[in-house]
């Protein structure tokens, strides 16, 4: 390949990841501690609300890490550094799982509160387009055996993909259907109680730190490849 | 005059036999025959069904002879010997194109009307159902061949072109089992058409090197 | 803590959905750290032969 590989970042990293390691289970053990045991049930949808705990954080996080592979994609294609080809190929396979989880659990919840396990609504539909995307870009490397052609389709899968993201935050403000409307939104308060505020917020720093560590996982793993695959040369 | 032959050569190799003219239909024939089975054809919305299934059958069937386009001509090398002659890159992708739309989309055609009378379908329905699919099959076409020819010499990649090729055929089917939209699929052929030279010419320029 | 199992009738959907996603990410944590072990013995291995060869 052609760029250096710092040796010095795969030694910084093993001295980190511990650090990781027990920061993600601290955080996760007292999200779901509150989320469980020390968070109201809802008027309206009784316990079943607690799934939200886990569904919003997963579908937040998965957004992020698409925006996070197109961002790097869009990337390698201005600098043409190959350490951005890296950091979408940790993220990906990440984002899928979260992806699973929001559908799988979304679907769950959907159940007992609206009656249905899944709906062809705007925002359930491009979620699971959004899965297939992670498909397709983990796939690409796998499936296409001229390297540089495999960096550049799945670079420009990563790109046009993100159009994606807009749809998905925005559809159900477009479209009126069976998902409920944001609750929590930047411009404005929550309009969401403090008691059921502070686990989801919980959850979503454990799920931060989750994806953090598991990105570090990765991408120690891609370096490692690279190294291994440069002694074979 | 070389375009010409190419094309011509194309055909003969899709046609070699008789009985191979309908390879392409061969799946729109075998959902025709079971759609009685499925559902009775007095039923009042029948035509929309009949329409969906053609256009599910020709996305599949269109699905499953992309590769013929590039591959067995890339497995024996004569790719690279059409390639080495040195003329226009764009030029032999589009011969590959129309040779491959008149070998996969003209049975399709064929098979339509007979079997529209078989169902007993207005003939003005008839004519609107083969304008669409003219309309669209070309874009399907292009796409599926684009696709194809990113993939080439791997064995394992059936589920890959599937993954990427179905999504990009959502906008041809959602439009083509509609009425009135002939005009919005001769759009989308021709945006499919300028994708797919692009991407065809660049990834056979890094394969064939 | 009956209350925490049976969660007022929903005890089945709460906790199938809370159990999928541990069991996922348990899952995924654990496969992504095993390869990583696996891929630095091997990076170990081929290191040390290289040594030996020069």
């Amino acid at each position: 390949m052609f760029y250096k590989l710092p040796n010095t970042l795969i030694d910084t990293l093993r001295n980190w990841l511990p650090v990781f390691y027990s920061t993600t289970l601290v955080t996760f053990s007292i999200g779901l501690y509150y989320a469980i045991y020390n968070s109201p049930p809802d008027y309206i949808q009784g316990d079943s609300m607690r799934i939200m705990y886990v569904h919003v954080p997963a579908a937040w996080l998965s957004l992020g890490s698409y925006s996070i592979l197109a961002i790097s994609c869009i990337a390698w294609f201005v600098f043409r550094n190959p350490i951005f080809n890296l950091f979408a190929k940790s993220i990906a396979p990440i984002g899928a799982v979260f992806t699973i989880i929001a559908l799988v659990t979304g679907s769950i919840w959907g159940k007992p509160t609206w009656g249905t396990w899944w709906a062809w609504d705007a925002r359930l539909t491009s979620m699971l387009i959004l899965f297939f995307l992670y498909i397709a870009y983990m796939m690409t490397w796998q499936v296409i055996v001229n390297k540089e052609l495999a960096a550049k389709i799945s670079a420009a899968l990563g790109t046009i993909g993100f159009i994606n993201i807009p749809i998905i935050k925005f559809s159900v403000d477009w479209w009126n259907t069976l998902h409920q409307p944001a609750t929590i939104s930047k411009l404005s308060a929550p309009s969401i109680h403090i008691s059921m505020l502070t686990p989801l917020m919980l959850m979503t720093i454990a799920y931060l730190f989750l994806l953090i560590t598991l990105f570090l996982i990765r991408y120690k793993t891609e370096l490692v490849e690279v190294k291994i695959s440069r002694i074979k040369h | 005059m070389w375009f010409y032959n190419l094309i011509v050569r194309d055909l003969k190799l899709a046609f070699y036999s008789s009985t191979n003219f309908l390879f392409a239909a061969s799946f729109l024939i075998l959902i025709l025959i079971l759609l009685p089975f499925i559902i009775d054809p007095k039923v009042n919305q029948f035509i929309q069904i009949y329409t969906g299934f053609i256009w599910l059958s020709i996305a599949l069937s269109i699905l499953l002879t992309i590769d013929r386009v590039f591959e067995s001509d890339y497995e024996d090398g004569n790719l690279d010997a059409i390639i080495l002659t040195q003329k226009p890159l764009e030029l032999i992708v589009c011969s590959k194109f129309i040779s491959h739309w008149i070998a996969n989309c003209i049975p399709i055609i064929v098979v339509i009307p007979i079997s529209a009378i078989l169902f007993g379908i207005n003939i003005n329905e008839i004519i609107n159902i083969i304008l669409n699919v003219l309309a669209g099959s070309t874009g399907m076409v292009f796409i599926g061949s684009a696709v194809s020819s990113l993939t080439l010499g791997n064995k394992r990649s059936g589920i890959y072109k599937s993954i990427i090729v179905i999504p990009l055929y959502i906008p041809f089917i959602i439009f083509g089992a509609n009425q009135e939209s002939v005009l919005v699929l001769i759009g989308l052929s021709m945006f499919a058409f300028i994708f797919s030279l692009f991407t065809t010419t660049y990834s056979l320029r890094l394969y064939v090197e | 803590m009956n209350e925490i199992i049976y969660m007022n009738g929903y005890g089945s959907y709460v906790w199938s959905a809370y159990g999928f996603t541990i069991f996922s990410l348990i899952f995924l944590f654990y496969f992504y750290y095993q390869t990583l072990v696996k891929k630095e013995r091997k990076l170990k291995d081929l290191q040390d032969k290289h040594e030996q060869k020069s």
